[in-house]
């Protein structure tokens, strides 16, 4: 099972403002740390070793690290099991990817139409992002692009979400531009695999062969070497 | 012109496509048995093929389930592990000859390929499966001789190939059908790796098994094979191969061949007059557009959209979502079509392994078949059971597809074998589910469609003419070609079908055999099962 969203979750670390007059326990920002680094089996001992677990911020952490252990539905239980978390704009993010993560994409897509134009979250391009890789699915390709073209704004450097529009773009037969933006991913992510693969369907749709026989050159010679 | 204006009835007559389990009174008791015994081996996923074809030639299709066997012995060690041969009588129910016919089989089977590679007139049967494979010779007589050894497939070594799905094609239109054996991954019963955590261990993920090489045989024309994958360039793109499907996607005449891998990039080898190369991103086919692999499991290459190209359909895991690509047909390129046919959000919550593009409701347009499940023990990433109920997706019109009504029952199924079983002119299914009953699913859809089924005979090409190219017009054109390979692991019958809708007259039928030769044939009649011989 693979996430699509889960760039969406940022780290465990940077989503713990929960408005609770009893701050979390002291323990918890290294097992977050242990979250972000991808250290799982060692953030699951520590998170159980907390004094406190049914603090909210100690339950999200548990929901984040579920979410990042492939453990979708268990994640998705926690979440909708507690009421504190309902409100939470990091919460509702994390739900909504682990909803896509499921495959329940109309919900995630609700959550996250819902999403977009609370404040603070409106300034997410991970969020617009995301959005956007759902409407792709659902063929809503000019909407998509809009997400995309929102999502670079807020974050010129985004090279996924250039990617993305590049893709919206092919899909609604603007080839020229969606060439320009996965060259403009491939500035920003040269070793890419899949924008280069973009675009040796890009330049082959535009009948540049040679420039797409270049990308196939450098997919074989990546692959190589990842052998 | 598409076919579409000719079928456009009202949407209510097409409204469902429908389809009535009748197993109970199939007289089908086998149950697909994996052998699991809470050790976690990787093969216990992977199991097993049907294959639908008429044996005796009596008309009836019949049935055919490969069988696991015993780990970590993969010996089958009791009757419970044998495959099975069932008789068809024409109305869906069966009848069991596995012993007259001599196809009990040894060893964890996999796939069922059938194909009459010596031109008797009685198709035969290939069964691959975990280092051993079989080639069993139809005598004709309700009698199968298995001559892997004398045939020269035999794995040379105990540690063969662990191979998923084969099929039959000729290659090199020499008029003598050759075997495709696409395999998985090197796997070792004494070398299992432990994945998950140790309170509750999952199956691995395929990461962790090295990729193998897919096969292709020869047929030298003397009942004997050369393995010919080095030199036909086969030999230096392993995959984690699963389902195999064959069309002749470029219309060059030489048939192609798709390789739906698991976790890896697909694979297209495309047929350059016998030489293969793989030409899979070239094409657009290694992956969606996401340009992430899938855990691409059962395929077919069929023409979805009517416009005389063969497209693809590919069967993943949860969240890949089910892949559509439509053959664009200039530069050898095809477009990832699966946001488009409706497919991606219809499908993006399921986990499939075998398939099938049939024309369900015989409206004119392909529909598709899954059968569905999610790997086991995964109900804490899934939050739910991972047993699920085929699905049914309804082709309304140019590569679109929408979802119809789940079928019965939700199980662990797998492999698939698609016939008209009943002669109604209706394709019925047959699943086959882990550790379960199959699925026997009666094709009950409403529907006073028109149809037309043609059964081909081929004089200079291979007798079945599997890999003839079959164009319909009847006021609009209907493209399809004959091939068993569907799928994941299975076989389907070689008869070539169409539905026609409201077209109530005759048609005039084209078929480009693979020998190169075109025939033409006007006024044929419909609603009926039509014997075309090569001239």
């Amino acid at each position: 099972m693979r996430a699509r969203l889960a760039g969406l979750i940022l780290t465990a670390g940077s989503v713990l403002c929960f408005g609770q007059p009893k701050q979390p326990p002291a323990g918890l920002g290294p097992v977050q740390s242990l979250i972000d680094s991808g250290r799982l089996a060692e953030a699951r001992r520590a998170l159980a070793a907390l004094d406190e677990p049914e603090h909210p911020a100690v339950r999200f952490t548990a929901a984040v690290l579920a979410y990042r252990e492939g453990y979708f539905g268990s994640a998705l239980q926690m979440l909708e099991r507690d009421p504190s978390l309902a409100q939470n704009l990091d919460a509702r993010i994390l739900r909504a990817a682990t909803l896509d993560a499921l495959g329940r994409d109309a919900e995630a897509e609700r959550e996250l139409e819902s999403l977009v134009s609370v404040p603070g979250a409106a300034e997410r391009p991970l969020l617009h992002f995301g959005y956007g890789q759902l409407l792709l699915q659902r063929d809503a390709n000019e909407e998509a692009l809009a997400r995309f073209d929102r999502a670079i704004r807020l974050a010129r450097g985004h090279a996924d979400a250039r990617m993305w529009r590049a893709i919206a773009l092919m899909r609604l037969g603007r080839i020229k531009e969606a060439v320009e933006a996965a060259e403009s991913a491939e500035a920003l992510s040269p070793d890419s695999e899949p924008v280069h693969s973009l675009l040796v369907k890009l330049y082959r749709l535009s009948g540049d062969g040679d420039r797409a026989a270049r990308q196939l050159r450098w997919l074989r010679e990546h692959a190589k070497g990842a052998q | 012109m598409r076919f579409g204006a000719l079928v456009a009835l009202p949407l209510a007559a097409w409204a469902q496509i429908q389809f009535e389990d009748v197993t109970a009174k199939s007289g089908i008791g086998f149950q697909l048995r994996n052998g699991a015994a809470g050790r976690l081996h990787q093969v216990e996923l992977m199991p097993g093929g049907a294959a639908a074809f008429d044996f005796d030639n009596d008309g009836c299709a019949d049935l055919f389930f490969t069988n696991g066997a015993s780990l970590p012995s993969l010996r089958k060690t009791d009757a419970s592990f044998h495959n099975r041969l069932y008789r068809g009588h024409c109305d869906l129910t069966f009848t069991d000859v596995t012993t007259k016919a001599g196809l009990a089989g040894e060893g964890y089977a996999m796939a069922a390929a059938t194909g009459d590679y010596d031109n008797d007139g009685f198709a035969d049967l290939f069964v691959a499966g975990v280092h051993r494979n079989a080639l069993y010779r139809n005598r004709g007589d309700g009698t199968f001789e298995d001559v892997t050894r004398k045939a020269g497939l035999a794995p040379a070594d105990a540690r063969g190939d662990w191979s998923i799905s084969a099929g039959w094609f000729d290659y090199d239109r020499d008029g003598r059908l050759d075997l495709f054996v696409s395999n998985y991954v090197r796997w070792d019963p004494a070398r299992e790796v432990p994945c998950g955590p140790p309170e509750h261990r999952i199956y691995c993920h395929p990461k962790w098994y090295e990729p193998q090489s897919h096969r292709l045989f020869r047929n030298r024309g003397d009942g004997t094979f050369a393995d010919i994958s080095a030199a036909a360039g086969i030999k230096a793109s392993p995959g984690k191969g699963m389902g195999v499907a064959f069309a002749d996607a470029d219309g060059d005449g030489w048939p192609d061949v798709f390789v739906a891998n698991d976790s890896v990039p697909n694979q297209l080898f495309r047929n350059r007059k016998g030489q293969f190369e793989e030409v899979a991103l070239e094409a657009g086919v290694a992956y969606p557009d996401s340009g992430k692999a899938i855990a691409g499991m059962g395929c077919d290459f069929r023409d979805f959209d009517n416009d005389g190209r063969p497209d693809l359909a590919i069967t993943g895991m949860v969240n890949d979502a089910f892949l559509a690509f439509r053959n664009l047909g200039e530069r050898f390129l095809f477009e990832d079509f699966t946001a488009q046919s409706g497919l991606a959000r219809a499908t993006v919550h399921l986990t499939g392994w075998s398939m099938g593009l049939f024309d369900f409701d015989n409206d004119g347009w392909k529909d598709l078949f899954t059968a569905n499940a999610h790997f086991p023990r995964l109900e804490r990433q899934l939050g739910a059971a991972p047993e699920l109920s085929n699905t049914v997706f309804r082709g309304t019109g140019r590569g679109r597809f929408e979802p119809g009504p789940a079928l019965p029952r939700r199980a662990f199924y797998r492999g698939t074998a698609f016939a008209d079983f009943d002669r109604d002119g209706r394709v019925d299914a047959v699943v086959t589910a882990l550790n379960a009953p199959v699925a026997v699913l009666r094709n009950v859809s409403r529907s006073e469609a028109h149809w037309l089924a043609i059964r081909l005979k081929g004089k200079a090409s291979n007798r079945q003419g599997l890999g003839a190219q079959i164009k319909v017009d009847g006021g609009g054109s209907l493209y399809n070609h004959a091939t068993t390979s569907v799928g994941y692991a299975s076989s389907s019958e070689a008869i070539v079908r169409f539905g026609l809708g409201r077209h109530a007259g005759p048609v005039r039928v084209e078929v480009r055999w693979p020998s190169g030769s075109v025939q033409q044939l006007g006024e044929v009649k419909i609603d009926r099962v039509a014997e075309v011989a090569e001239p």
